[in-house]
């Protein structure tokens, strides 16, 4: 212990001189730790400002637009092949004849609808017999599905045909359908009751023009696909009895909604043996649950005009600009 | 549940498989076209004679898949998918008047592809037209001077067992020369005709055949 007032005031010097050392290093450590710290809150704040400065905006006919964020993208497709069609190459995936694009818009609380002719012409990629990438070329969108070897493959290969019609808009999801689902839904529904306008009666007996049915699966399928052989042969009174038979269809899946939430998931379940897709029955029952609610917007087409191509097959060209403008109006806002 | 109706009102509408004409449905299938024949003896050929794509058949469709499956799975060259003598006519027609550069050994073929297999049939031939050129359209992009053979397969109905209860329908393969005589590229996507010779032979068996088919055996199209 010190005693003598030299040495007193020698430990009191030193002990000053550690408090400032002290001091200094906390001052330092304080400094450098605020440093980091003010480093990591611009870097967090940055990738929040980066986020809304990324919103991409595009110059299109003269106006400013931003791309929409919280969008879910999904296609529909209706695919002519049953079930148990066996695949030969990689050339037979069978024609996406009927093709939809939904879009729900989760900050608009909106759901659009695109239905795409399945004769619109746009670049297709191909692939060889042997499944040889072999280019791109423009042709009905429809055949599309019959490149691939898988379900899969075919159904990915129409959302790139599709995405390239829609100005490569990104396509988050698909479901397709093949004709197997007309007997499913027809059965999950207890049959749907229409009256005949045509004779089906060569193929079905009970199927006579002018009769009142509640039909089974198979006169179902009859009914819906049948051409050729009835009427006039003419795909435009196919559409019509397709027309029939869906309004009651709607009718029928209303009521039946009405009565129990799980019918939903019955649907589901019933199509889903005809059902290749890219989203799970989970997900899209989620997404079904954020947007029971949302404005289901008319359902659109493409303007643009049908002709006979050189090779005598239906082709279907989009006018000029349709497809960029349902895109800007459907995945952009107008900001000036 | 407006949003989940309107999937499942969409679901029904693909059963509305539907356009605004009342014509054939396009199918990969009709992507190949025969747009022109021509007699190499210069003979007029008679509106009933006619080389042409046909529809699928089981021997055809069995026969694409048996291909695919060598060359696919088990990772074989389609070269390789013919028998030895076929394999000698193949190199006899592609060597036919080549430089002596350019004259092609088999291992030469290996890395040659399969594009185009399409059924075909034949009918209303004349021994007098000789042989006859016919001129295609495939979605393949063939170029100019791209090296090729056409190979024509005649199915006569019959099977033979390959493996115990595993039986295949027997083919005759009949290599013949084909050229690429029109390549056209606009806004990057080219269209090719491509010049097939039928002999006489091949005619004939195509006609008598219960089926037929074509593969185009040709080499990677420069990159």
């Amino acid at each position: 212990m010190p005693t003598s007032r030299g040495q007193r005031q020698a430990v009191i010097r030193r002990n000053f001189v550690l408090l400032l050392g002290l001091v200094v290093v906390l001052g330092i450590a304080y400094f450098v730790g605020s440093y980091y710290e003010r480093q990591g809150q611009v870097q967090a704040r940055g990738e929040l400002n980066e986020n809304i400065g990324q919103w991409k905006r595009v110059e299109y006919q003269g106006r400013t637009y931003a791309e929409k964020t919280n969008l879910t993208t999904l296609l529909l497709m209706g695919i002519d092949r049953t079930e148990d069609s066996q695949t030969y190459g990689a050339r037979q995936g069978g024609q996406a004849d009927f093709l939809m694009l939904l879009v729900i818009d989760h900050s608009n609380k909106t759901v659009s609808q695109l239905q795409i002719d399945r004769d619109t012409m746009t670049a297709v990629e191909m692939l060889g017999v042997l499944g040889n990438p072999i280019g791109t070329r423009e042709m009905q969108i429809c055949l599309s599905h019959g490149f691939g070897r898988t379900e899969e493959a075919c159904c990915e290969n129409t959302v790139k045909a599709t995405s390239n019609l829609l100005e490569g808009i990104e396509i988050d999801y698909y479901m397709a359908l093949n004709m197997d689902a007309i007997g499913a839904l027809n059965h999950v529904l207890g049959g749907v009751t229409v009256t005949l306008e045509d004779d089906f009666s060569e193929e079905d007996p009970a199927m006579t023009k002018g009769a009142t049915l509640c039909l089974t699966d198979e006169q179902a399928r009859l009914f819906l696909r049948s051409r050729m052989s009835i009427g006039e042969g003419t795909n435009e009174e196919r559409m019509a009895r397709q027309r029939a038979y869906m309004t009651r269809a709607i009718e029928l899946m209303h009521e039946k909604l009405k009565k129990s939430a799980n019918f939903a998931g019955e649907l589901f379940d019933a199509l889903e043996s005809g059902l290749t897709s890219s989203i799970k029955r989970g997900r899209l029952m989620n997404e079904a649950n954020q947007s029971y609610n949302y404005e289901v917007l008319p359902v659109a087409t493409l303007a643009g005009e049908h002709t006979i191509g050189s090779d005598g097959f239906v082709e279907f060209h989009a006018a000029d600009g349709a497809a960029a403008d349902w895109v800007m109006q459907t995945f952009y806002v107008l900001l000036s | 549940m407006k949003k989940l109706l309107s999937v499942f009102v969409a679901l029904i509408l693909v059963l509305s498989m539907a356009t605004a004409f009342a014509a054939p449905s396009k199918t990969t299938s009709d992507l190949t076209e025969v747009v022109a024949l021509k007699s190499a003896t210069g003979a007029a050929l008679a509106d009933t004679f006619a080389i042409k794509t046909a529809a699928d058949t089981t021997m055809t469709l069995e026969e694409v898949e048996k291909l695919f499956k060598f060359v696919n799975d088990e990772k074989n060259a389609p070269i390789d998918f013919y028998p030895p003598e076929v394999q000698a006519k193949i190199l006899e027609i592609v060597n036919e008047n080549a430089p002596a550069a350019e004259v092609l050994v088999l291992d030469d073929l290996k890395t040659w592809e399969i594009n185009e297999f399409v059924s075909v049939d034949a009918e209303g031939y004349d021994p007098a037209y000789g042989d006859v050129v016919a001129t295609f359209e495939f979605a393949t992009p063939y170029e100019i001077g791209q090296r090729m053979v056409a190979m024509v397969a005649c199915y006569d109905g019959t099977r033979t067992e390959v493996e115990p209860n595993v039986f295949e329908f027997n083919a005759e393969w009949l290599p013949l020369k084909a050229e690429v005589v029109e390549s056209v590229t606009v806004n990057g996507e080219t269209t090719s005709r491509v010049d097939i010779t039928f002999d006489q032979e091949s005619i004939e068996k195509m006609q008598d055949g219960v089926a037929n088919a074509l593969a185009i055996l040709s080499a990677p199209a420069a990159k």
